[in-house]
């Protein structure tokens, strides 16, 4: 009875409108935002990143004619030059292996017997590594050596080797469980271990082995007359953007710097910056569609203001009259609500197709995230209608004194 | 709720009292349980008086005190309170809902405190001769008609005090008789005080007090 007289005036193609509307701009919202979710990971450097935060890799350029190795290392003054700049936060060194490597297939290995290489090592304090390898660390004692390998290693076997000698493709988590053989030779000594692969790296193209490992194994196989010397370092920067780093190592010409973080980092900005725009152009559609709502509820209680002062007269508090206007907004934004998020569903499983190759986590994870987004877009919407609903009607003219 | 109060209550539109009236500026107090009776002629400000009683307008000075709070006090929830528990209300133009049927005009105020049930309410309906227009829209009722829905509207809920604006200006004898007694009937059974305000015509209800206005 309530809603019937309440109900007058709605308006069908208002409400039609905002539903249209509201559906287009929620939907290419979610869409949006479960993008971003999805590709989290290609975006954030935890995935590809070696590194816990910001690090530059530096070395010095290879000239045409090296005849001496000494001009690539550093010399304890530019060491000291280097740790001197406010931009430095710490400075470490990368240490190379003093002793022979070869890597080969085990019997009962995945790889086929016979397969080898000769290889090298080269460590850099664990404390610098994120923690998201494992197993990472050696103890003493131990026969099994983790090992970084650089990813590119990975793309070469699979797109150039693989391909054109017809050998299968093995993705990273395969080669993740695959166990190889190592000997290390050096100092009249010669040792078998295991190898694992406990992860992939972007920034640097080297065999990188645990620290503590490293530092038993040159004492045991290295030659310790055998001087050590810096060829390649890792600055830890406090600000990455500081302006500061450019213009430090544009005036060393034989100083080189990975630029590969910088690359990627500018991919992501644009990646980022357009999923953004995207999400821009939702919130550009939402707007008119909220506002075609909170006008269509001025219009609905200014049509039935003399209904809703009748009630009121008869005693009906003015919240009670507010209660099926809510009800009403809540239903249509939960139905804008659910068809935008079966639509962002879709769109998942047309883009996730797509982008199987960058092996990304879990769909049904980002979907969640994006679950819980799209509940509270629409709590807040409705948040929104309602209080604009109860404003207006607080606001029927009976003149009341007190 | 035992009184309702009027202490030099003036309408806006009179900027003195008249000397005449009993009730503009002067200090009067209505008793729960008493009959009163409210005559003038047109214009003089009857409906106004009930309105403000009411709180359906404020455009008047003095106050307007219900049992001990004056009106400034009462907060904007209190007055649903008021108008669905204390103070029933038959308006001079009756604001009926005119797409509700006769019965969901008396159903739409019932449901707020379920004062009445169902068979009770079909009683009225047939004491009062409408049980044939249970299910007919109120905005194709006579006047009369709608007069008698909306006195059985405002006797479905309880009160302290029935305010009726020229109640049965559109009623026969017959039909004034057969409201009239539904009317005290319910005055009766809940020991409320009645305001009744006319032209002059004073029916058949034994008043306590009788004022000019």
């Amino acid at each position: 009875m309530l809603r019937k007289l309440l109900n007058k005036n709605i308006s069908i193609p208002q409400l039609l409108g905002y539903l249209f509307a509201a559906c287009a701009g929620m939907a290419i919202i979610f869409s949006a935002f479960c993008f971003l979710m999805d590709i989290r990971p290609l975006l954030s450097s935890d995935r590809t990143g070696l590194f816990k935060s910001e690090f530059i890799v530096l070395n010095k350029r290879v000239p045409v004619f090296a005849k001496n190795v000494a001009n690539l290392v550093f010399s304890d003054a530019e060491i000291a030059e280097l740790k001197e700049q406010n931009f430095v936060h710490s400075l470490s060194a990368f240490t190379p292996a003093r002793y022979s490597v070869q890597l080969y297939a085990d019997r009962n290995s995945l790889i086929p017997y016979g397969y080898g290489t000769e290889a090298f090592f080269e460590s850099v304090p664990d404390r610098l590594l994120g923690g998201t390898y494992t197993p990472w660390g050696w103890e003493l004692n131990s026969r099994l050596i983790p090992i970084i390998i650089p990813r590119d290693y990975l793309t070469l076997y699979n797109f150039g080797f693989a391909e054109s000698q017809g050998l299968p493709l093995v993705s990273e988590a395969v080669v993740q469980q695959v166990k190889f053989n190592v000997l290390l030779g050096g100092n009249g000594r010669l040792e078998e271990f295991s190898g694992c692969i406990a992860g992939f790296s972007d920034e640097l193209n080297t065999i990188l082995v645990p620290e503590t490992f490293m530092q038993w194994a040159n004492s045991r196989f290295g030659d310790s007359r055998q001087q050590h010397s810096v060829s390649r370092l890792i600055i830890e920067v406090n600000n990455p953007s500081d302006p500061q780093i450019a213009t430090f190592f544009a005036s060393k010409e034989n100083y080189e710097i990975n630029s590969n973080k910088g690359e990627q980092g500018k991919l992501s900005y644009f990646l980022t910056l357009l999923i953004l725009a995207v999400l821009t152009v939702g919130v550009l559609i939402m707007l008119p569609a909220i506002g075609l709502m909170l006008l269509s509820i001025n219009l609905l209680v200014y049509k039935n203001q003399k209904t809703l002062g009748n009630l009121i007269l008869l005693g009906y508090t003015r919240n009670h009259l507010a209660g099926p206007y809510c009800l009403l907004v809540l239903l249509l934004n939960v139905l804008v609500g659910s068809i935008s998020l079966v639509v962002a569903y879709m769109a998942q499983g047309w883009y996730m197709v797509r982008l199987a190759v960058f092996d990304l986590p879990e769909a049904v994870t980002s979907f969640g995230w994006t679950l819980l987004f799209a509940l509270l877009f629409v709590l807040l919407t409705s948040a929104l209608d309602i209080l604009w609903i109860h404003r207006k009607i607080r606001r029927i003219p009976i003149p009341a004194k007190g | 709720m035992n009184s309702i109060s009027l202490n030099n209550v003036l309408p806006s539109f009179l900027s003195d009292a008249p000397v005449a009236s009993e009730i503009w500026g002067r200090d009067i107090a209505f008793a729960k349980g008493e009959y009163v009776l409210v005559t003038a002629v047109s214009g003089a400000g009857k409906s106004s008086l009930l309105s403000y009683i009411f709180g359906e307008r404020c455009d008047f000075s003095g106050t307007i005190t219900y049992g001990q709070q004056p009106l400034e006090v009462i907060k904007a929830k209190y007055w649903s309170q008021l108008r669905s528990r204390h103070i029933s209300y038959v308006f001079q133009g009756l604001r009926l809902f005119s797409d509700l049927t006769a019965l969901e005009n008396i159903l739409i105020k019932n449901r707020l405190i379920g004062q009445k049930t169902a068979a009770e309410i079909y009683a009225m309906l047939d004491a009062a001769g409408l049980a044939d227009k249970k299910q007919e829209k109120a905005g194709r009722l006579s006047f009369g008609q709608q007069q008698r829905i909306a006195v059985i509207r405002a006797l479905c809920q309880p009160f302290d005090f029935l305010l009726l604006d020229e109640p049965f200006s559109h009623l026969d004898d017959a039909n004034i008789s057969i409201v009239s007694s539904l009317i005290e009937q319910e005055l009766r059974s809940r020991g409320a005080g009645l305001l009744l305000c006319s032209l002059g015509q004073e029916y058949s209800f034994n008043y306590h007090h009788h004022f000019k206005l």
